[in-house]
């Protein structure tokens, strides 16, 4: 008992001691960029991992620490020696995506099927962006010049960018929806960023995330921002999303292509996936508004995109209501809906 | 003539015996029938009859018991035919009278009208006055020498009324003559007709690969009945490494098979003062056509440049010396701007007075051929360096598997730097015009807006493959897009209002899959073109522009029916169907194999539960099936299909960042984007979730093209193409056999 007692003890403090080191260096890795990063995340050992354990299990990660989640997550990769630290992405090197038959570089799709740790995903967005080892100068065609090239590097950093979002947005990482919301947030990163931030924020369905989306889609001015943000809340399925979707769609003073948006967002809102996930009433309250603007005079230059909205559902009650009206675009919605509840 | 003689006797049978005819024109052949004839002692008994035709007293036949005989009088005479019908022991005979009559032999006559007018004269050739004294005129033949010397141009028929083309100016007879049953016969000769020399230019009106007098009506308005074709001379006969059009000579090999023949004829009334001239419009033609012309032996001159001046004089003294052959060509494909009518118009001016005489021509389409036709090449790249991404297992696949019957064409993988995807480099098609030996045939491709300079398969067709019969046309480039390639071009086989099939393109203003507004479209100039073409226009549009390629092929394709019964569409169109793979997916799941890999192997696999656990991967699928029954639907108002003309195969999406923007992808590789060859199907390898022994997707897709009657084999394209954004048709381009149909009786004026 007396040894049992000591051991506790010796655990206790060395317990602490680990908790404290964590805190320490996952401080650093927080403040420090460049060489003094890389020193601060070589202290990273298996040894704290228990430490670590106990920090990310008892953090409930909110808008003031998501930060600290985030370093967390990243010093687990570390400490735990996960796999994918040292990713290279074949999207972004040019080697392949000028073969492929857009030549486009992107990774989302690829960072997506790699489902790499969190950690990987946050040092690369947060910390190492730099210093990722996009392709030398030898690797582009010869026969660029180097403004061609230059240009190139600047798509890869882009896509690599955005690659990063996506994939953070898909790890369902309670640090993720405060990132992205930051990204959409800020003014200073590009639109192009910003609008894969709107969408895969709405994809996690985090609490909070709708109010950002339903911001951005009421008030901002940049049309390409306005619209991923409301595709997101399409993604999203609160009420909040629900009612800022509807109060768009049914506006007949929403810009025609804000207004296509909603509702294709109302469609996927509706749709029959989210029926099995969101509940059949949400589900069909969003897919009875779309019947209802399939008969609104106002909105029949959007009929086509309604019909496809509707044909992502299969919903009974849509389907009630479409086979009384007598219209070829109800009819057309309704063979739509018809076959997808086959 | 039927005669009915009797000669009865007490002990005797009745003799009854029926002669047809009884008299007629020598030769003569006389049917003599005593079936009619009775025992009337022996009712019963059995009557033989035996026949002597001259009446010398010495039968011509035995005893028949068919009592029936029929007999040629060769010379005319009267004869006493004599029958002998026996019952038993005892017999009877009857004799006859027979008359064969000398033939009379018909009378010939003939009229022409009119009797005189100017080069091209059409006359009426009349010899319906003539007559059989002793026989149906009716029934008597002409045949006719137009020129009177000796040699008939047509062989005897009971035709005696006939049109004829005097082709020369001077003085004509027409000479006929007709012929009896007998085999006599009578000519008549015309009055002298009277042809002045004038204007005439001719050319293949009737499409029957030859110039001759049947060409001459409606020579001068094209229509879907009438009208000369020539082709836009695009291929390179002598191998300069240019187009034979690029150039305004004659190339030397084999080019003149590929240019119209047009004749001047000779006028010998001209001399040389007087004024020759041939006018080539509407403006658009003389931009685009060239005509070269020969007199004689040595005299090839270029008569019109393209671009030129429309009107081009010619030297009397060479259209008074003969015939003048013109060669036509054109230099360009029917274009947005010129739908491919040429109009040539013939002057000659002597003496104050002007004759003229035009034809019109129009250039062939090009057509593209669909997956039903039959294959005979297929491009592909084959490669096996590391640095450019080999693609050796769908390579080898092809070279092994292929038939016999379908070349595989290989493209050097360092000539074109990897740039594999041969499918939207171009699209295969052909040129054609009436020949004498048939269809004179031009492979003609079409060179799509694909700018990769020496860095990609830009060369490929107007470099490599330029060479005899195989050229290439090309709209310019307008508007830089994928959406331009041959992979978002696709023809509809043959179906009613287009029998030789529709082009159809995808591209729209519908927006990304999460409803953002999205626009693109093939390039307006490309687009043109292909309507230009007119024969398989106007092409269908529908949407595409939510694909990260932005490619149809990436959604649907056309496959063969070979189980089709007899009034059954041919064809199919196979749809890609996120619906039947989650469906697939499910049922896997369903059954305990939710952990199942899927892409088993690869960097990027995944399980069958981790991808139905997605809410954001399903809701794309619902998505992106939204999007196809959209296109579905489009497609099957415009080509008149049913559901049942609609097969499906298992191909989940999922969405690519481009700039900001969501564009949909096939996440498996995707089974409709498929080679065609006859009757094998190369399929990309779906690579699904492996079940209870099977992968779910493959024996999803292999059971609806064996149903079809089709051959699968599964091809691996996982890393050489479908990460690339690409799948097996992609990678490749078939090029079919033309149709057999001629374009030019359905190039619809409506369209």
């Amino acid at each position: 008992m007396k040894k049992s007692l000591l051991t506790l003890l010796f655990l206790s403090v060395a317990s602490s001691a680990f908790g404290a080191e964590i805190d320490r260096v996952v401080g650093e890795l927080k403040t420090t960029d460049g060489a003094a990063y890389l020193r601060a995340r070589a202290k990273l050992s298996s040894s704290l991992a228990p430490a670590l354990d106990a920090r990310v299990a008892e953090l409930v990660v909110d808008r003031t620490n998501w930060r600290d989640a985030a370093y967390l997550a990243i010093a687990d990769v570390y400490v735990h020696e996960r796999a994918g630290r040292d990713v290279v992405l074949r999207g972004i090197d040019p080697h392949y995506y000028l073969r492929d038959r857009v030549q486009n570089p992107t990774v989302s799709s690829e960072l997506r099927r790699l489902r790499l740790p969190p950690g990987v995903l946050f040092e690369m967005y947060l910390e190492t962006f730099d210093s990722y080892p996009f392709a030398a100068a030898s690797a582009y065609p010869a026969h660029l010049d180097a403004p061609s090239r230059a240009a190139l590097r600047e798509r890869e950093r882009s896509a690599l960018r955005q690659g990063l979002i996506d994939a953070i947005g898909a790890t369902g990482h309670p640090a993720a929806p405060f990132l992205l919301g930051d990204v959409l947030a800020n003014e200073g990163e590009s639109i192009e960023t910003r609008s894969v931030a709107a969408a895969a924020l709405g994809a996690t369905g985090a609490e909070g995330a709708s109010e950002a989306l339903a911001q951005v889609a009421r008030g901002a001015s940049e049309e390409r921002l306005r619209t991923a943000a409301i595709a997101g809340l399409g993604h999203h399925r609160d009420d909040l999303a629900f009612t800022t979707l509807r109060a768009l769609a049914e506006s007949a003073n929403t810009p025609a292509t804000v207004r296509a948006t909603a509702i294709a967002g109302l469609g996927a809102y509706a749709t029959r996936s989210a029926r099995t996930r969101v509940g059949a009433t949400k589900a069909d309250r969003a897919a009875l508004v779309l019947v209802a603007l399939l008969e609104r005079d106002d909105a029949s230059a959007h009929t086509q995109k309604i019909v496809e909205a509707l044909g992502r559902t299969n919903s009974p009650a849509a389907l009630k209501a479409l086979q009384s009206i007598d219209s070829p675009a109800a009819k057309r919605a309704a063979r739509r809906i018809e076959r997808r509840m086959r | 003539m039927t005669v009915l003689l009797v000669s009865c006797g007490s002990s005797e049978p009745n003799v009854v015996v029926t002669t047809t005819p009884s008299s007629g024109v020598a030769p003569v052949s006389v049917t003599f029938d005593a079936t009619g004839s009775s025992d009337p002692e022996n009712p019963a008994a059995v009557l033989t009859a035996r026949f002597d035709f001259d009446g010398d007293g010495n039968f011509d036949t035995e005893p028949l018991a068919e009592m029936k005989a029929t007999f040629i009088y060769e010379q005319a005479g009267t004869y006493k035919p004599i029958v002998e019908v026996k019952s038993g022991e005892r017999s009877g005979t009857l004799e006859l009278v027979v008359e064969a009559k000398s033939n009379v032999a018909p009378t010939a006559a003939l009229t022409v009208t009119p009797p005189t007018g100017r080069l091209p004269l059409a006359v009426s050739v009349d010899a319906s006055a003539s007559a059989d004294p002793d026989g149906d005129a009716a029934n008597l033949e002409a045949r006719f020498d137009y020129d009177s010397d000796g040699t008939y141009e047509t062989e005897f028929s009971t035709e005696k009324v006939v049109s004829y083309v005097f082709q020369s100016a001077g003085e004509h007879r027409v000479t006929v003559e007709v012929r009896d049953h007998a085999g006599a016969t009578a000519t008549a000769t015309s009055d002298p007709i009277v042809v002045e020399a004038g204007a005439d230019i001719d050319a293949d009106t009737n499409r029957d690969g030859r110039i001759d007098d049947t060409d001459d009506e409606g020579e001068d308005v094209w229509s879907i009945e009438r009208g000369a074709v020539f082709l836009a001379n695009l291929d390179d006969d002598d191998f300069d490494g240019r187009r034979d059009a690029d150039s305004a000579t004659l190339e030397a090999g084999n080019d003149l098979p590929d240019l119209a023949t047009v004749l001047i004829r000779k006028n010998a009334d001209l001399t040389s003062g007087d004024d020759v001239s041939l006018t080539i419009t509407p403006p658009a033609a003389a931009s685009n056509v060239r005509v070269i012309m020969i007199a004689g032996t040595n005299t090839i001159r270029t008569l019109h440049e393209p671009g030129g001046a429309a009107r081009a004089t010619i030297d009397p003294t060479l259209a008074a010396a003969g015939d003048l052959t013109l060669l036509v060509e054109g230099v360009s494909t029917r274009t947005a701007s010129w739908d491919g009518r040429a109009t040539l118009t013939l002057e000659m001016t002597s003496g104050g007075n002007t004759l003229s005489d035009a034809v019109a021509l129009r250039v062939s389409p090009v057509i593209f051929t669909d997956n039903l036709q039959p294959a005979e090449r297929l491009y592909v790249m084959r490669i096996d360096d590391r640095r450019l991404g080999p693609n050796l297992e769908f390579y080898t696949a092809l070279q092994q598997q292929l038939a016999d019957s379908v070349e595989l064409y290989t493209a050097d993988q360092w000539d074109y730097l990897g740039d594999r995807w041969l499918q939207d480099n171009m699209q295969t098609g052909y040129q054609s015009m009436p020949s004498p030996s048939g269809l004179q045939v031009m492979k003609t491709h079409l060179q799509t807006q694909r700018p990769t300079g020496d860095q990609g398969l830009e060369p490929f067709l107007v470099e490599e493959l330029l060479g005899a019969d195989r050229g290439w046309a090309y709209p310019g480039r307008s508007r830089d897009t994928s959406l331009n390639y041959g992979g978002n071009l696709e023809v509809a086989p043959p179906h009613e209002g287009y029998p030789l099939g529709r082009v159809i393109v995808g591209g729209g203003s519908g927006g990304t899959l999460d409803g953002r507004p999205y626009e693109d479209t093939m390039s307006e100039g490309q687009l043109a073109w292909l309507n230009a073409q007119q024969i398989q226009a106007p092409a269908v549009e529908v949407s595409s522009e939510w694909l990260a390629v932005g490619h149809i092929d990436e959604v649907f394709l056309f496959i063969p029916n070979r189980a089709a019964t007899a009034g059954e569409r041919p064809w199919k169109v196979v749809f890609a169907s996120p619906d039947l793979g989650i469906e697939l997916l499910e049922q896997v799941s369903a059954a305990g194999g939710g952990s199942t890999s899927v892409f088993a192997g690869r960097q990027t696999q995944s399980t069958v539960d981790r991808i139905l656990s997605n809410n954001r991967m399903m809701s794309y699928q619902d998505a992106a099936q939204a999007k196809i029954d959209s296109i579905r639907e489009a497609l099957m108002s415009a080509l008149n299909l049913t559901d049942d003309d609609i097969v499906e195969v298992p191909v989940l999406f999922e969405w690519h960042n481009f700039d900001g923007y969501e564009f949909a992808a096939a996440y498996n590789p995707g089974i409709q984007n498929l080679v065609v060859a006859d009757d094998v199907l190369y399929v990309p390898d779906p690579e699904g979730p492996v079940f209870q022994g099977s992968d779910i997707f493959k024996t999803s897709s292999e059971q609806v093209f064996t149903e079809l009657g089709l051959t699968t084999r599964f091809v691996d394209v996982f890393d050489s193409y479908h990460l690339n954004l690409g799948e097996a048709h992609c990678g490749t381009e078939m090029e079919g056999a033309p149709y057999d149909a001629p374009w030019w009786a359905h190039d619809s004026e409506r369209r």
